[in-house]
């Protein structure tokens, strides 16, 4: 293939995906959020809420309110304790 | 004793079988606290620790195989792996990546040549989770390249992004393993199994990818430029369609940065 009909080909192709892309771009900007408080130990997204680990699968406790998982939107306030910002101690009431 | 010495030493004895402990661990009687609890009793303690948390490590990374061979077994492996192949870094999230090549090679994994390529699929798996944030190019930085110098551009895949290719049936085996279907698959065909693992966001994928696809994309990994890869994948695969790869591939945001080589 000589050069000219090779780069016709790429900016052919840049051209073609420029024209489509608003359709493909516009689905739900974002799918998931962090859902704090239902998170099995070991399982937990990267970073506790409040700082005492900064990565993933480093949570030792179940359901700990400061320690999230990613999940779709609207999923988390159908959990038990789950909730979309980080539960201290104290905002619990009750010993687990 | 130098403290460098005493270290290298020290790991010496952390990194062998535990029969060969109390041999070494005379070689340490001045520089241990030897009273009633005596000195090899007291390595063994570290001993047991050190091989007990890094082994641990590796089977939390790998918990496809745990489930495909049993807890005991795959911690026998990685004691021997740990004893092997000790982290070279303090962040344990990068510890493990040679698991695959350890049971590709070891004896007792020879009746279950997939279990390597397992590995290989989770550590994608694993990596994909931690790896940096990188921002995925948009259809507009494509548009924003020079025409002229498109054949020259040289793509960066994202981060996360791992390709692999197995003759197993590597998604099937994944999914018999997370209890989705009862149904074994079929080992002893070639599946041709082309996919590519990465993150979206939070979410880590995994598609499987045609022949030509993988080709390009793997041309691309190699820091081809774009008219080589081009040109390559249709050596080797005359129907490769570039227009409907890259629409794909700014959908599945697979790139992370164009760099003109003018």
């Amino acid at each position: 293939m000589n050069k000219k009909t090779l780069n016709t080909l790429l900016v052919g192709a840049v051209a073609a995906t420029a024209l489509g892309a608003s359709a493909a771009q516009a689905g739900p900007a974002e799918g998931n959020e962090k859902c704090y408080g239902v998170v099995k130990a070991g399982m937990n997204g990267c970073g506790a809420a409040d700082g005492s680990h900064g990565c993933a699968g480093m949570a030792t406790e179940d359901a700990s309110g400061v320690e999230w998982v990613s999940v779709p939107k609207g999923l988390c306030e159908k959990l038990a304790h789950g909730s979309t910002t980080p539960v201290t101690a104290e905002d619990h009431g009750e010993e687990h | 004793m130098p403290l460098n010495e005493f270290q290298k030493d020290f790991k010496g004895i952390m990194l062998r079988p535990l029969s060969q402990v109390d041999e070494a661990a005379s070689q340490f009687k001045d520089n241990f606290v030897n009273d009633h609890i005596p000195v090899n009793e007291r390595l063994k303690i570290y001993h047991n620790n050190v091989l007990g948390s890094l082994s641990k490590n590796i089977l939390t990374t790998y918990p496809l195989l745990e489930a495909l061979v049993g807890e005991n077994f795959l911690k026998t492996l990685a004691r021997e792996f740990v004893m092997e192949n000790p982290p070279q870094s303090a962040c344990l999230h990068y510890y493990g990546e040679e698991f695959d090549i350890f049971l590709k090679k070891h004896a007792s994994t020879q009746s279950m040549p997939y279990l390597s390529d397992v590995a290989t699929l989770e550590w994608a798996l694993h990596k994909a989770y931690h790896a940096a944030d990188d921002s995925p190019m948009s259809t507009d930085d494509f548009s924003a390249i020079e025409p002229d110098s498109l054949a020259d551009t040289t793509l960066t895949l994202r981060g996360s992004l791992s390709l692999i290719a197995s003759p197993y049936p590597l998604q099937a085996i994944r999914d018999m393993c997370l209890k989705k279907t009862e149904d074994a698959p079929d080992m002893t065909i070639d599946h041709n199994t082309r996919i590519m693992v990465w993150r979206q966001k939070l979410e880590v994928n995994i598609l499987p990818l045609e022949d030509d696809e993988f080709m390009m994309l793997s041309e691309i990994k190699k820091d081809k430029s774009l008219g080589e890869a081009v040109e390559n994948t249709l050596n080797a695969y005359p129907d490769f369609d570039f227009a409907a790869f890259l629409k794909k591939n700014i959908i599945f945001e697979t790139f992370s940065k164009a760099h003109s080589n003018n």
